[in-house]
């Protein structure tokens, strides 16, 4: 029996990482397309031709293979490695995504729990509320952010947070709480949601009349039965998170990647770079995936 | 029709309905009467006769005050309103419209390739879309032409196209970007209408393509289309307001020299974007009101945008209820029938 199930079990996991795999795979070919794509924009004109694009490709993957062609062109016209200082300025974005994406995750949770102590009435208009809080645009949050650091700078005299870093200095608190504020509204408005249809069903009512309180039924019961919805809407989480990181790290000042190609827009720089920003994004996913088809039998497209 | 008359009696559409209307039509009767017409204030000196440094505060010229060369704020504000929604309407236009014609083709004539399809336009969504627009416009909006050293010699770059094919390439890009992710979304929506039951019976009778896109299909797809509009308007106005933050303008820009003689950037057309990324610095000098003006505007719109599109959403959601028994929940949550951005059917409650 142990031999069957472990079987089982295994044929599982190698399921779900092979899922996640291809779909890795895919994304790795729609970034070089892209980026070839991208390469025909350089700053000594247009070249929408064929041959250029399939050399950029081309270019892409070798590059791909042996990385020790990624050269860039220095402010010098000296011609030098990327690896020079690349993995600080990837580790550095890397840790302000997955803190913000933890953050958002864990913030949503426990403010879906909060809403869900209230009275079903005021739960509606809460709803309808962060609905709209939901769309005010990442840039206002940053400036009140921002402005309001400054403001008790100038009125008190010190700075609570480094509001921008520098080469030298890096800044992590504030970039990371501003990042994820808004994901952390649109995963509390997904749990809302899912969590309110759940809490309807046959089970909670059985719950509650064995004598549980809400907060047991919460979390051993409730949370669990949301956790594949909820991680199948990730995906949107993910990628507004990457969207936005472009722009927190100009405003914020931040040495990462974004800066990084936007200063070397070279194509296989480009597909290098995100796709070194994936596999952790996708290394994540894997085990989250199969700890969910582990757990709960059900299968997780995303 | 029965729709509009229940939208309009909606707080929540209303309202937004009446600020964009309000401040796009409050810009076009400025642009008629007074010909855009910005005041400036010149050079102001102290009682002593010390100059005063430029941007004059808000309570000295209400409600806004002035920029760094002498011009009123509000004025410049409402001038822009009209050069960023019309924008912002042309780039969802563009964004929307074809790819309803896409996403018909890609359902009725495509079937076959539809799975690949899918997967790859998923995929392509994973190269962050503010990055890819700002890496192709960067070198479209040039307006000066760069010399770059290639072998010890100066070699010119690539001349600056004019002015309005530059306006015109910023919005088709930036709309031809998000066309594959609709085209998709509406496949999708498409598929969802034909697994209704009357469409079967609608082909038993002897129904064209046609006969079914225009008598079953529109009546389903059109409140989808117009939640899809306003969503993607909202993202437009977002997408521009990054793009300026980034340094690319639609309108362009040009230099011109503050009362210290200092050149500054100035958006042309001043949109409100553009204005957000040309006064962002303000945020770290004495005159910090100044940068929150822009963004305050479009916070605004995006939310009266926010607001039309709920109130939309809650009157179709009653409707939907009259028409049919309320969809199963399970076939909702099922993952399949996910939109790559956002549920559009899964109405708010």
């Amino acid at each position: 029996m142990d031999h069957i199930s472990l079987n089982w079990k295994m044929g599982v996991s190698m399921r779900a990482t092979l899922s996640v795999l291809s779909r890795f795979l895919f994304v790795v070919i729609g970034i070089i397309l892209v980026s070839a794509f991208v390469g025909m924009f350089t700053i000594s004109g247009i070249h929408l031709k064929w041959n250029v694009f399939i050399q950029n490709v081309l270019d892409i993957v070798m590059s791909l293979i042996f990385p020790d062609r990624l050269i860039i062109l220095g402010p010098t016209q000296f011609e030098y490695s990327i690896f020079l200082n690349f993995w600080d300025y990837y580790l550095y974005s890397l840790t302000i995504f997955l803190s913000a994406l933890f953050i958002s995750f864990v913030v949503g949770l426990f403010i879906t729990y909060f809403t869900i102590l209230l009275p079903k009435k005021l739960n509606n208009h809460i709803s309808k509320i962060v609905s709209l809080l939901e769309s005010i645009p990442d840039l206002f949050i940053i400036m009140i952010i921002q402005f309001t650091v400054i403001y008790y700078l100038n009125v008190t005299g010190d700075l609570l947070f480094p509001v921008a870093g520098s080469s030298r200095t890096k800044t992590y608190f504030l970039p990371i709480i501003a990042l994820s504020l808004i994901p952390a509204f649109m995963i509390y408005r997904i749990n809302l949601h899912l969590v309110n249809e759940e809490w309807e069903k046959s089970y909670v009512e059985l719950a509650r009349s064995k004598g549980h309180n809400k907060t047991f039924i919460f979390f051993n019961h409730v949370l669990r039965n949301i956790t594949p919805s909820l991680f199948s809407h990730s995906k949107m989480i993910v990628l507004y998170l990457l969207s936005s990181m472009v722009i927190f790290e100009k405003l914020f000042n931040i040495y990462g990647i974004f800066t990084f190609i936007i200063t070397y827009p070279n194509p296989n720089v480009i597909a290098f770079t995100l796709i070194m920003f994936f596999v952790p994004v996708f290394v994540l996913y894997a085990i989250i995936t199969n700890l969910i088809e582990k757990q709960t039998g059900k299968r997780l497209e995303w | 029709m029965n729709l509009m008359k229940k939208l309009l009696l909606n707080k929540l559409f209303l309202t937004g309905f009446v600020i964009i209307s309000g401040l796009f039509l409050v810009s076009i009767f400025y642009f008629i009467v007074f010909k855009d017409h910005i005041p400036t204030t010149s050079l102001l000196f102290a009682a002593d006769g010390k100059p005063l440094p430029a941007p004059y505060s808000f309570k000295k010229f209400p409600p806004f005050g002035t920029d760094g060369f002498g011009r009123h704020l509000l004025i410049v504000m409402i001038v822009g309103t009209k050069y960023t929604i019309a924008a912002a309407l042309i780039i969802t236009f563009l964004r929307v419209f074809p790819s309803i014609i896409f996403g018909l083709i890609l359902h009725f004539y495509f079937n076959k390739l539809e799975r690949p399809i899918k997967s790859m336009v998923d995929s392509l969504n994973y190269f962050p879309m503010t990055l890819l627009a700002y890496l192709l416009l960067n070198v479209i909006l040039i307006q000066d032409v760069s010399m770059t050293l290639v072998d010890g010699a100066l070699v010119e770059g690539a001349q600056p196209l004019p002015y309005w094919h530059r306006v015109v390439l910023f919005i088709i890009i930036l709309a031809s970007l998000f066309v594959p992710t609709n085209s998709v979304l509406i496949a999708n929506e498409v598929k969802i209408i034909m697994n209704k039951e009357f469409i079967e019976c609608s082909r038993v009778l002897g129904a064209t393509n046609w006969r079914i896109v225009s008598k079953h299909i529109k009546p389903f797809l059109v409140p989808q289309i117009a939640i899809i509009f306003i969503r993607d308007f909202i993202q437009s106005l977002i997408l521009m307001s990054h793009l300026a933050v980034l340094g690319l303008f639609i309108g362009g820009y040009y230099f011109r020299e503050d009362l210290f003689g200092q050149t500054q950037k100035v958006s042309l057309s001043n949109e409100w974007a553009g204005l957000l990324g040309m006064w962002w610095e303000f945020l770290w000098t004495t005159y910090p009101w100044i940068s929150f003006i822009p963004i305050l505007f479009i916070t605004i719109l995006i939310l009266s945008a926010k607001g039309m599109m709920e109130g939309l959403k809650v009157e179709l959601a009653l409707m939907d209820n009259l028409r049919e028994t309320p969809l199963k929940k399970e076939n909702l949550l099922l993952p399949e029938n996910l939109a790559p951005f956002e549920r559009i059917r899964n109405y708010s409650k």
